[in-house]
């Protein structure tokens, strides 16, 4: 009897996930989303409000995120598809076209979870490997005393917060965050602090801030209490995001670098700029063009790319666009925006199945269509 | 049935709850960066004369060979109190665009406004090499941006211009100026 029930219950909330209502209303709830995250991007800027409305599983506390109303409606479309479509082949296009609508929000998901956006500098003549996220931050404890390379430990965002005790037996010293602030102002204290205080904290405290709207203008900052350095160098020490210069530290006899910086993801090959060219508005400073002479480094082979404006350079999953530079008085560095994407094909590849499933149903209409007139 | 479909709903909704509440886990990561290559190990010998170019100079100590860029002409890593400062030398034939456009740019890269000609002598020196040759120090702080400074020596010379350029905090170039000026004054050069 209760197996009975339980099966009736399972079936009444199959049938109330495949309802039409649930994809209305969560497409009016996507709606208001979309628009008022559109409109307050005026104050919260582009980033914020994506985190917000569109990115998150909640907003305004309880009610439905962007996230949480597009996985109801994948549910929705799932169990409709399965439990309360007609299965005819009359219906294949309309079928056809709600897997399409399917695959597309499966994209959406794996676009979500599995992809990374950054940026990547390159200095003329050198070579880098790794592009770094736009707002994500990371710590890393560098140890630099290997001859040929150097030895890095990396803690995610999960530690990088007040109270946080970050230790690993990669090194012989430990520290505990003792603040944080995601954007903060660097202050020069009236008198040199106390002998508890070392490198830029002697000399700077940190002044939380409001965060600007253009998110990737704020710079993070921590005030770290390092225990087990050498010669009595214990204490409190100031990091800071794009801090041009890490923060160096001996302990064990070793030097160790820290940095609070922007998430690195680091890349199954290498590129190197060989060239990079700018070419100016006459008579003014204003780039027209500007392009990317690299050199992809995999496996010891190197392969001679151009990147430009509109002709990105794809590699496995790594798709480049040229997007910024950097003069630093002689010296040049080109700034490639990096998308690393297992999702992009999943717009065309559904938008194609969507379009095939519309076509079937329109030509399946045509015989009743035929009908209907021939009977008027 | 209004209260069946309640039901269902409080259910879809506790399970939506619970998938929600996947979070990213702390993680730590470990991996290897090659140095640089050619990066030669800490200098020894304090004194460099590269061949094939028309002046030395001596390497302060503690100063550590940096990574090498096409464009520098030497590059060095300066230890300082619990940082590195980056030092280059470059030189560039011509008049390298103008002392006043390099000064500027400086300053633009430290978030200051640029200066006239006349400005100039509120933040640079004449100063003069252990051999006689003058130079124009310069040393660029911006009070708002303490955690980058630019100390830089200009060698305005007839065949090309040579500038040694230190990057740190302002503390750090507080620490280096003594180091980067003994740098400066060791330059000797041969020739006219």
């Amino acid at each position: 009897m209760s197996r009975g029930k339980s099966k009736s219950t399972l079936g009444r909330i199959a049938r109330f996930l495949a309802s039409p209502e649930v994809f209305f209303y969560t497409a009016i709830w996507l709606l208001v989303l979309l628009v008022v995250g559109t409109i307050t991007q005026k104050w919260d800027g582009l980033y914020l409000a994506q985190q917000k409305y569109f990115s998150s599983w909640f907003t305004w506390g309880i009610l439905p995120g962007g996230r949480l109303a597009m996985t109801v409606m994948f549910i929705n479309l799932t169990f409709k598809l399965i439990f309360n479509s007609p299965w005819r082949f009359s219906r294949i296009g309309t079928l056809i076209t709600h897997s399409g609508m399917l695959l597309l929000l499966l994209g959406g998901f794996f676009t979500a979870y599995f992809s990374n956006e950054g940026s990547m500098p390159i200095p003329e003549g050198q070579t880098s490997s790794y592009y770094q996220d736009y707002h994500e931050l990371e710590f890393a404890v560098i140890d630099k005393s290997p001859t040929d390379y150097d030895a890095v430990t990396v803690f995610s965002k999960e530690y990088i917060r007040r109270g946080s005790v970050i230790s690993h037996e990669a090194f012989p010293f430990s520290i505990r965050v003792r603040s944080f602030s995601r954007n903060v102002d660097l202050v020069q204290r009236e008198s040199t602090a106390g002998e508890g205080f070392h490198g830029l904290a002697r000399r700077y405290e940190m002044v939380s801030k409001e965060l600007e709207n253009e998110f990737s203008r704020n710079m993070a900052g921590m005030i770290l209490d390092l225990q087990g350095l050498d010669d009595g160098a214990d204490g409190a020490y100031l990091v800071f995001q794009f801090m041009q210069v890490p923060q160096t530290l001996r302990a064990g006899g070793k030097e160790y670098a820290i940095e609070l910086r922007n998430k690195r993801y680091q890349l199954p090959f290498s590129i190197e700029l060989i060239d990079f060219t700018k070419k100016v508005h006459p008579g003014t400073q204003t780039a027209s063009h500007y392009s990317s002479l690299v050199n992809v480094v995999d496996q010891g082979l190197k392969r001679e790319v151009l990147i430009s404006m509109n002709e990105p350079l794809r590699n496995l999953e790594y798709t480049f666009y040229q997007a910024s530079f950097i003069e630093d008085g002689p010296d040049e560095t080109t700034v490639l925006a990096v998308v690393q994407n297992v999702g992009r094909n999943f717009p065309y590849v559904s938008s194609i199945i969507m379009c095939i499933g519309l076509l079937f149903h329109l030509i399946l209409q045509v015989p009743k269509l035929l009908r209907r007139s021939k009977r008027a | 049935m209004k209260r069946m479909k309640l039901i269902n709903v409080a259910m879809v909704f506790i399970c939506l709850l619970g998938l929600s509440a996947c979070k990213d886990e702390p993680s730590v990561k470990q991996y290897r960066v090659q140095k640089a290559p050619g990066s030669p190990p800490p200098a020894q010998n304090p004194v460099s004369a590269p061949e094939g170019l028309p002046f030395s100079w001596t390497v302060p100590a503690g100063w550590k060979q940096g990574k090498p860029s096409a464009m520098r002409t030497a590059s060095y890593e300066v230890p300082l109190d619990g940082e590195t400062g980056d030092f280059s030398l470059v030189r560039l034939g011509g008049g390298a665009g103008g002392v006043m456009a390099n000064l500027n740019r400086w300053r633009g890269q430290i978030g200051l406004g640029p200066v006239s000609a006349e400005e100039v002598s509120n933040f640079a020196h004449a100063r003069s090499t252990v051999q006689g040759r003058p130079y124009l120090l310069v040393t660029l702080v911006n009070p708002d941006n303490p955690g980058s400074g630019i100390s830089a020596a200009i060698f305005d010379l007839s065949d090309y211009v040579l500038f040694a350029k230190l990057t740190a905090s302002q503390a750090g170039l507080e620490k280096a100026q003594p180091s980067f000026e003994a740098f400066c004054q060791s330059l000797t050069f041969t020739g006219g």
